[in-house]
């Protein structure tokens, strides 16, 4: 499992070379209760098996989580999207990383404040995933490789947001960073991807 | 438009038998603007009912949010009834207000815009003023509560008419909503606000809640710029509440209520939960700062440094 704080894997639209990475393996004695109070080198995972059966993946109903005392750098070119057996949501993440720090340092980190720190990012990756959904999707359908397509319209997504978008100059990322203007950026990327839709039908 | 009134006795503004509704009787202000009806009972009493007069008020006027005063005791005395100024200010272009009197018109006054202080304050004193006003104030909350759940409903049926992955669409690529907050607002993962997008369908009580964000948000652009910026800021410095966690917990009208600027922070919280400041206090360990890079980072908050 991937465990590397968003900002973190990314450099542009491509990944790092590595990655922090902890294994996933079956953990026992573990509860809501004992969770809360211990354990602290260990992020459950509880519903896994039913994530991964929604995306297809088989594993075995057991009390799956991630061990972060094992969390080490992992080459990113080992990482295959169509393995992908699950994705945390936003507050998986930011239980994640409360988690990862608190297990590093003991300092007790409030939800709200990681995600205050995180929220441009992550809006960005929404954002990121919607640009592949709706411009990746069809040249996948039509057997187009999974891997480099998906590059492809991370680079050209990359150079969009990073770009000078509104008459004043700013970039998508720019308005994403002030929660104010950030529905603005999400309505520009939105405009784009139609623009490009209509233009490649 | 300016309304200017004459002082005199309120009878002296009637024009007998053209209010449309029984027993009515319109006072005319000299306006063709403003049409005031009076369903006066002469002769009998004194009093006013204002239980009546004001709620009356704000049936006729949408969305209501004026200062009219009743003063208690006119009831008990000699008094004077201040109606008019609220309609020019705060619903120019009004065409028609109408306004119930229960009671006898003899010995009151309709007062001119500006009214004299002391002409004011004749049978009133400050407290009672004070007490009046409070309690008109809960009315009208009360009022302008109950409009603004009907504005809900109302938009709220227009969303249920659409189907799902067009709602969403409008949601964030017309108005700027983040997938995040639609799951978040709904209680479901961002991949399915993902399949609802593609069309696949959903569940009755997700195309319910759906459909009553997009109410709230249509509700919203009528009282502020960016609605889907809005609700993601913190209503007060003093708490993390913002007005989706309001939505969250089914009570969008106190955010609309907000947003009209009818509510203050401490009002609208107070409202939602009354330990507020206890229970979403805003984190006083740490702060988010940016970075020279331009990132943002938590640090240990230093007392003094803001």
């Amino acid at each position: 499992m991937v465990v590397a704080h968003p900002s973190a894997m990314r450099r542009g639209a491509q990944l790092e070379p590595r990655a922090r990475a902890a294994p996933v393996i079956p953990i026992s004695g573990l509860s809501k209760t004992k969770w809360a109070a211990g354990h602290f080198n260990v992020f459950p995972l509880p519903l896994l098996h039913v994530i991964a059966a929604e995306n297809r993946f088989e594993l075995d109903q057991r009390a799956w989580g991630a061990h972060l005392e094992l969390a080490a750098p992992a080459d990113t070119t080992t990482l295959d999207v169509t393995r992908r057996v699950a994705c945390l949501s936003p507050e998986g993440v930011h239980l994640l990383l409360q988690r990862l720090v608190h297990a590093d340092t003991r300092a007790p980190i409030r939800l709200d404040t990681l995600a205050a720190v995180f929220a441009p990012k992550l809006e960005e990756l929404e954002l990121l995933e919607s640009w592949q959904e709706e411009l990746v999707a069809p040249v996948i359908a039509q057997g187009g490789d999974v891997a480099a397509t998906l590059s492809r319209a991370a680079e050209a997504f990359e150079a969009f947001v990073a770009s000078a978008s509104t008459q004043n100059g700013e970039s998508i990322r720019a308005l994403l960073d002030d929660p104010r203007r950030a529905s603005e950026a999400r309505r520009l990327v939105a405009a784009e991807i139609r623009r490009r839709r209509a233009r490649d039908a | 438009m300016s309304i200017q009134l004459q002082e005199g006795t309120l009878a002296e503004f009637i024009q007998p038998n053209v209010n449309p509704r029984a027993g009515g009787t319109k006072i005319d202000f000299g306006d063709p603007n403003i049409v005031v009806y009076g369903a006066a009972t002469a002769g009998k009493s004194r009093s006013i009912n204002f239980p009546v007069g004001p709620l009356d008020v704000y049936n006729d006027l949408t969305g209501f949010m004026g200062a009219y005063v009743p003063n208690p005791d006119v009831r008990r005395s000699t008094g004077y009834v201040g109606v008019i100024p609220w309609i020019d200010d705060a619903y120019p272009g009004k065409a028609e207000a109408r306004i119930t009197f229960v009671g006898a018109l003899e010995g009151f006054k309709v007062l001119p815009v500006q009214v004299p202080l002391f002409l004011w304050h004749t049978n009133v004193t400050p407290v009672g003023e004070l007490a009046a006003a409070r309690r008109y104030t809960t009315q009208a909350r009360v009022a302008a509560l109950h409009e603004i759940q009907r504005q809900l409903d109302k938009e709220k049926a227009a969303f249920a008419q659409r189907s799902i992955a067009m709602v969403v669409t409008e949601l964030t690529d017309q108005l700027g909503m983040s997938q995040l907050v639609l799951a978040r607002a709904l209680n479901v993962s961002p991949t399915a606000i993902r399949k609802w997008r593609r069309g696949e369908a959903a569940r009755p009580e997700h195309r319910d809640a759906l459909a009553s964000l997009g109410a709230f948000a249509r509700v919203l652009e009528h009282h502020v710029h960016d609605p889907a910026g809005w609700i993601e800021i913190p209503i007060s410095g003093q708490a993390t509440v913002t007005p989706l966690d309001l939505f969250e917990a089914k009570r969008p009208d106190l955010a609309v209520l907000f947003a009209a600027g009818v509510s203050d922070p401490d009002e609208t919280l107070t409202s939602f939960v009354p330990d507020w400041r206890e229970r979403f206090e805003p984190d006083g360990e740490y702060e988010v700062v940016r970075l020279k890079d331009g990132s943002r980072s938590a640090v240990p908050r230093v007392e003094g440094h803001h």
